[in-house]
């Protein structure tokens, strides 16, 4: 079946079966920061934004995203004002095999498009279905705080 | 690392997908039915089942059933509404103590797949644990099938109907009475992602002090949450206490027929009715005495 949607700030067009999973197809794409994890919905590796919201790309057919606009972690990875949001994920987030951090990246984006300053309980409440299996320890809080300033000019 | 050439075999059954523009042709398409064709809206349920059987998906967003709105005093929320809105909507969060709201909070703890997981998917797929259901239960919301015809949301009508055969789910109707109307919800969670073990929700209204429009209901049964009139009745037309609240409950664990799984045994799920009933009402105790 053929399917059109936006990627990245750019209108693509696939040739795909029905039941391939948004995670498939966008890796097809080279788009290696959507991960493969648990593939249930459980750990939050392939998250993407799709139309503004956070969503699970495994739990998702690439049906589904037609006339949608999709970004994943490659459309903001040069961006400087993401750069504060790295930073803080990089040094203060105790990470270690780095897997989580794109998905970590998409829930806090899909966030921040959305509330222009959270708050503490907001921040936790939107990145509860990411997982870090590596560290399981809570978020950052605090620093993600400070770069959100730092993003909006507010530091 | 997986190779980049690895694919997720879901459905891998799947070999048609349509978007009907109308409910008419959504209908006629289910209509073919031969067991094989699936309604899709938010579809985290169903694109993570590994269901060979399915071979053909209908996708209903293109039906504009995503909406919250009111109307002559009942909210009506279209079918594939994503649990995310009833999280946010400011309606919703200020109906009933906000009690949809939370239990859509509840209900998936992920903001990922609330953004996807419509109001209509989880009724359809609703089981013994169904947070929402409960709350729907309590909250006496009918639910508007393709035709125009309404039901209970007993649902067993059309849930027994396998949904499909059933008609096309188009929209809940909760009814909003805005004046002296209290819920509560208490449940035991084993940890703060799983489903309650046992969850019981209520609502009353208050009329000169006295109790009407009493409704009690708890997760945990067979099949799908039920209501407890026995103990409803017993406090229809008193005033709401301590002791009226005890008598309920106690009414409650008397009639309450639990199921076991993995998360409790019957035994436990018995005994523990009695409090989460009695601080779903002590909840609704302590907002009419903050209100009045």
């Amino acid at each position: 079946m053929k399917l059109s949607f936006t990627l990245n700030h750019k209108k693509k067009i696939f040739e795909i079966p029905p039941n391939r999973t948004l995670l498939d197809l966008l890796r097809s794409q080279g788009l290696w920061s959507v991960k493969h994890g648990c593939e249930t919905g459980g750990c939050g590796n392939c998250t993407v934004v799709v139309d503004g919201k956070a969503i699970y790309s495994c739990l998702m057919l690439a049906a589904q995203a037609e006339g949608k606009r999709v970004e994943t972690f490659e459309s903001i990875r040069e961006l400087k004002e993401y750069g504060f949001l790295k930073e803080v994920f990089m040094h203060y987030g105790d990470i270690e095999c780095g897997y989580c951090v794109s998905g970590l990246m998409m829930s806090t984006k899909a966030l921040l498009d959305s509330i222009v300053e959270p708050t503490e309980e907001e921040i936790v409440e939107a990145l509860a279905g990411n997982v870090c299996r590596c560290t399981k320890k809570p978020l950052p809080i605090p620093y993600i705080m400070e770069a959100t300033k730092k993003m909006r000019g507010k530091w | 690392m997986l190779a980049n050439n690895h694919q997720t075999r879901m459905l891998s059954n799947l070999t048609g997908y349509f978007r009907p523009k109308s409910t008419a042709e959504t209908l006629a398409l289910l209509q073919k039915n031969s067991g094989t064709i699936l309604m899709i809206a938010g579809g985290t349920k169903l694109v993570s089942s590994q269901n060979d059987t399915v071979r053909e998906l209908v996708d209903i967003t293109g039906l504009n059933l995503d909406y919250i709105k009111e109307d002559m005093g009942v909210i009506r929320v279209g079918a594939t509404t994503p649990l995310q809105k009833l999280v946010e909507a400011p309606i919703i969060k200020k109906m009933y103590n906000g009690i949809v709201s939370q239990a859509a909070l509840l209900t998936q703890r992920s903001r990922m797949i609330r953004n996807m997981s419509t109001i209509g998917g989880e009724l359809i797929t609703t089981k013994s644990l169904s947070i929402l259901y409960c709350v729907m239960l309590v909250l006496q919301a009918q639910v508007r099938i393709a035709g125009g015809e309404e039901f209970a949301l007993a649902m067993n009508i059309f849930l027994n109907k396998k949904g499909v055969a059933g008609g096309l789910l188009m929209e809940v109707l909760i009814p909003y009475i805005r004046n002296y109307t209290y819920t509560g919800m208490s449940g035991i969670f084993p940890t703060q992602q799983s489903a309650p073990i046992i969850l019981a929700g209520a609502r009353l209204s208050l009329n000169k002090g006295l109790c009407e429009n009493v409704k009690i209901a708890i997760t945990g049964t067979e099949k799908v949450p039920q209501r407890i009139p026995a103990a409803e009745t017993l406090i229809e037309g008193r005033r709401l206490s301590s002791e009226t609240i005890a008598m309920a409950a106690e009414r409650v664990y008397e009639a309450y027929k639990p199921m076991p799984d993995a998360l409790a045994s019957e035994e436990f799920r018995k005994e523990v009715s009695r409090l989460v009933v009695k601080k779903a009402l002590h909840q609704c105790l302590e907002r009419a005495e903050a209100e009045l």
